[in-house]
C-alpha cells in the first residue's frame, strides 16, 4: 500500500508562479461573483421574507375582521323577533342589532351566551379600530387587544366604509305604514367594504394594500307597524 | 480486473476527493437555495389554507341557500332532487312538513326529519344533489358518489316555541370522496357549518272569516249553494262591505238552528273602509289584508305559477299540467275560464288562485282552497256546478247567477296557510360558530 501511494507524489513537481497566479485569480473572480450572488440572494430573500410576513399579517388580520364582522347581529332567540311579545302587537327587537362606525371605530355585537339571556352583555360587544400604526380588536366592552405586530408592520390606513340598504316593509302591514313615517319597519342589509393599507418596519418602500367587502349576515329589523 | 487495468495503464484514477467536496458544496448550495425558497412554500401554504377555508364556508353557505331554494321549490322532487312531472312529495313536505297530510291536521305547522341529511357535491360541470327518503329507523345520508369534489349537506331540526321555524344546518367541506356530513367532515382539509333558522311566511296571513267575502256588494242568484257549519266563524255565510242581495233560488246552509238571513252580514265596516280606500282595487288592499303581500309580491313569489291562457281549454291544459308537477299557488294573468270537469287540491293539500279579473267556470270543477278575484267588477262564476271548498274573495263587487256550491272549510284554509306560504330567513339568526 505505502510504496503504491508514493508512486504519484515522485511525479509532483508543485505549481509554477504563473500557474499559482492564474488559480488564485480565476479563484476570486469565480469566489466574487459568487459572494455578490449570494448577497444578492440573501437580500432578496429578506425583502421576500418581509413581504410574505407584511402579506400575511395583513391577510391575517383582514380574514379575522371578515369572519367576526359577518356574525354580527347573531342572536340566539331570534325566533323572538318574529312573534308578537306577550301583552303586545309588536315583536321583540334584537338586542345585537346595532352597527356604528363613528370616530374610526366600527361596533359590533353579536350573542356568545352559552343560554341566550337576551341582553347585550360586555364580554358581546366586539368592534376594531388603527391606533398608531396597530388594528385593534375589542374583544369586550373596553378591551382592546392589537392583531397586528407593530414589529413587523405598521398599518398605515384602515378605510371602513359602510353602505346600508334599507328595503322597506311597511306595506307588509295589517294597516299599511305610511311610507313617510320613519317608525315604518324596514331590514336594513349591511355591507361594509374595508381597506387595510400596511408597511413593512423593515423595508418602509413595502407598502402593500388589501381590500375586502364583508355582507353583515344578520339584517337588522327596524320600526313597527302603525296600531 | 480493475487493479490489472490500472497497473497496466501505469496510471491511477484521481479526483475522489475533488468529487467528495464538490458534492458537499454542491449539497450546500442547495439547502442554501433551499432556506432561501422557503418563504415560498410558506406562501403558497398559507394562500391554500385560505383558499380551502374560504372554499368551505362557502360550501356550508351555498348548502343554506339550496335548502332555502329547495324548501321553496313546489315541484314534488326525485331522489335525486330534480323537479318531476309525476306525484311524489316536495322537498318541504319530504323534510320539513313532515306531517302535512296527517289526521287529524297536527297542531304544529313544522316538525322536521332530524335523522335525513340531503346535500349536494358541486363539479365544474354542475351539482350532484341526492334528496333521499327518511328511513323509518335509523340514518339517510345524501349518497353522492366518490367523486372527489367540494360539497355540502344540509340537517333540519325542530326550533323550541316556534311551530313554523326551522333549523337549517349546513356542513360545508373541501374537496373529499364522501358526503360531508358532521360525522365526515374532518376527512376534507377544511370544512365550515353554517346554521340559519328558516321560518314559514304564510301566503295567507288572515284566513276570511265567510265562504264569500265581498269588498262592495254580493249579489248571488240561480240555484247558488252557500254552505258554512264551521262553528268558530259562527257559520257566517256572505260577508260584504255593502249591501247583499239574494236571488230566490239560492241555498243557504249555516249552524243548525241559525236563520240563514243571521249569517248575512253586509254593510261591514271593516271590509267597507278597505274597498272604499281602494275603489279600482289598483293598491291591493284587500289582497293585502288576506295574503300580507301585494298582488305582484304574490306573483313574483316563487311558489306561484303564473298562468297566462286563451281559452277554457287552455286554461284547463295549463292549469292541470301545473298541478300535476306540484304547484298550488297560481295566479292569472288574464280572465280565467275553465271548462270540463277537475279537481284542484284537497283538503290536505289545497291551491290558492288569484286572478286581477273574473272567474268563469262551466263544467263541474272541485276546488280546494282559496279563490281571490282584485277585479272590480267580478261578474260570474260560471254555470257549471263548481264546488269551491275553502272560502273565495273578491276585491269589490261580486255578482253570481251559478249553480256551484261554496262551501267554507277552515281545514283547507289552515292547510292553505301553512303549504303554500314560503321559507324566508329569520335575521338574526345566521351563526358559523
Amino acid at each position: 500500500m505505502l510504496s503504491r501511494r508514493s508512486l504519484p507524489l515522485h511525479r509532483q513537481c508543485g505549481l509554477s508562479m504563473v500557474e499559482l497566479m492564474v488559480g488564485v485569480t480565476v479563484g476570486m473572480v469565480v469566489i466574487t461573483g459568487a459572494i455578490s450572488l449570494y448577497g444578492t440572494n440573501l437580500n432578496t430573500s429578506r425583502r421576500v421574507q418581509a413581504e410574505m410576513r407584511l402579506n400575511q399579517d395583513l391577510r391575517a388580520a383582514a380574514d379575522l375582521m371578515a369572519r367576526d364582522l359577518r356574525r354580527a347581529g347573531y342572536w340566539g332567540n331570534a325566533v323572538q323577533g318574529t312573534v308578537a311579545a306577550a301583552g303586545s302587537a309588536n315583536t321583540t327587537a334584537n338586542p345585537y342589532r346595532e352597527m356604528s362606525f363613528s370616530g374610526g371605530t366600527l361596533a359590533y355585537n353579536f350573542s356568545r351566551d352559552a343560554t341566550e339571556n337576551n341582553a347585550l352583555d360586555d364580554a358581546e360587544r366586539f368592534g376594531f379600530k388603527l391606533d398608531s400604526g396597530v388594528v385593534q380588536m375589542m374583544t369586550a366592552n373596553g378591551t382592546w387587544q392589537g392583531i397586528t405586530d407593530p414589529n413587523g408592520v405598521t398599518v398605515l390606513g384602515l378605510t371602513i366604509t359602510p353602505t346600508t340598504t334599507t328595503i322597506d316593509l311597511g306595506y307588509l302591514c295589517p294597516k299599511t305604514c305610511d311610507a313617510t313615517l320613519a317608525s315604518c319597519p324596514s331590514v336594513q342589509v349591511r355591507r361594509y367594504d374595508l381597506r387595510l393599507q400596511g408597511r413593512s418596519v423593515r423595508f418602509p418602500d413595502m407598502v402593500r394594500e388589501l381590500p375586502m367587502a364583508v355582507r353583515v349576515r344578520n339584517e337588522r329589523l327596524e320600526g313597527q307597524c302603525p296600531a | 480486473m480493475s487493479r490489472i487495468t490500472l497497473d497496466s495503464s501505469g496510471q491511477r484514477q484521481r479526483g475522489v476527493g475533488t468529487l467528495a467536496v464538490s458534492a458537499l458544496l454542491l449539497f450546500a448550495a442547495s439547502l442554501i437555495g433551499f432556506y432561501l425558497n422557503r418563504s415560498t412554500l410558506f406562501d403558497q401554504k398559507t394562500s391554500a389554507n385560505q383558499a380551502q377555508a374560504s372554499q368551505a364556508l362557502q360550501a356550508a353557505e351555498a348548502g343554506i341557500e339550496w335548502a332555502t331554494g329547495m324548501l321553496n321549490l313546489p315541484n314534488d322532487i326525485s331522489s335525486t332532487c330534480a323537479p318531476l312531472s309525476t306525484a311524489a312529495n316536495s322537498f318541504r313536505k319530504r323534510y320539513v312538513l313532515t306531517q302535512w297530510n296527517a289526521s287529524p291536521t297536527p297542531s304544529t305547522d313544522v316538525s322536521a326529519t332530524t335523522t335525513t341529511f340531503p346535500g349536494c357535491k358541486v363539479t365544474p360541470t354542475g351539482a350532484t344533489c341526492s334528496c333521499p327518503d327518511v328511513p323509518a329507523n335509523g340514518l339517510a345520508v345524501a349518497s353522492l358518489g366518490t367523486n372527489v369534489a367540494p360539497g355540502f349537506t344540509v340537517a333540519f331540526a325542530n326550533v323550541a316555541g316556534d311551530a313554523e321555524s326551522v333549523r337549517v344546518t349546513s356542513w360545508g367541506c373541501t374537496a373529499q370522496a364522501g358526503a360531508c356530513t358532521a360525522g365526515t367532515v374532518a376527512n376534507s382539509d377544511a370544512n365550515a357549518v353554517v346554521t340559519v333558522i328558516l321560518k314559514l311566511r304564510p301566503t295567507l296571513r288572515a284566513a276570511p272569516a265567510s265562504p264569500l267575502t265581498c269588498g262592495t256588494s254580493c249579489a248571488v242568484s240561480g240555484s247558488y249553494n252557500v254552505v258554512n257549519t264551521d262553528v268558530p266563524t259562527n257559520g257566517i255565510l256572505i260577508n260584504a262591505g255593502t249591501n247583499i242581495t239574494k236571488g230566490n233560488g239560492v241555498s243557504l246552509t249555516t249552524l243548525p238552528g241559525q236563520p240563514p238571513s243571521n249569517a248575512l252580514v253586509g254593510n261591514d265596516s271593516s271590509l267597507s273602509a278597505l274597498s272604499s280606500n281602494d275603489p279600482t282595487c289598483s293598491s291591493s288592499k284587500m289582497f293585502n289584508a288576506y295574503f300580507g303581500s301585494t298582488i305582484e309580491q304574490y306573483k313574483a313569489a316563487p311558489g306561484t305559477k303564473v298562468l297566462s291562457c286563451s281559452s277554457a281549454n287552455d286554461c284547463k291544459t295549463k292549469l292541470q299540467t301545473a298541478y300535476d308537477e306540484g304547484w298550488r299557488s297560481f295566479y292569472f294573468e288574464s280572465d280565467v275560464q275553465l271548462s270540463g270537469n277537475g279537481t284542484l287540491g284537497s283538503q290536505t293539500d289545497p291551491v290558492t288562485m288569484v286572478t286581477p279579473n273574473g272567474l268563469t267556470v262551466n263544467g263541474t270543477w272541485d276546488v280546494w282552497g282559496m279563490v281571490f278575484s282584485n277585479s272590480a267588477d267580478w261578474n260570474d262564476l260560471g254555470t257549471g256546478s263548481a264546488n269551491i271548498r275553502g272560502a273565495q274573495v273578491t276585491c269589490a263587487a261580486y255578482n253570481n247567477n251559478g249553480n256551484g256550491t261554496l262551501t267554507y272549510d277552515a281545514e283547507v284554509l289552515k292547510n292553505a296557510r301553512r303549504l303554500t306560504g314560503m321559507m324566508v330567513r329569520v335575521p338574526g339568526s345566521w351563526r358559523d360558530f
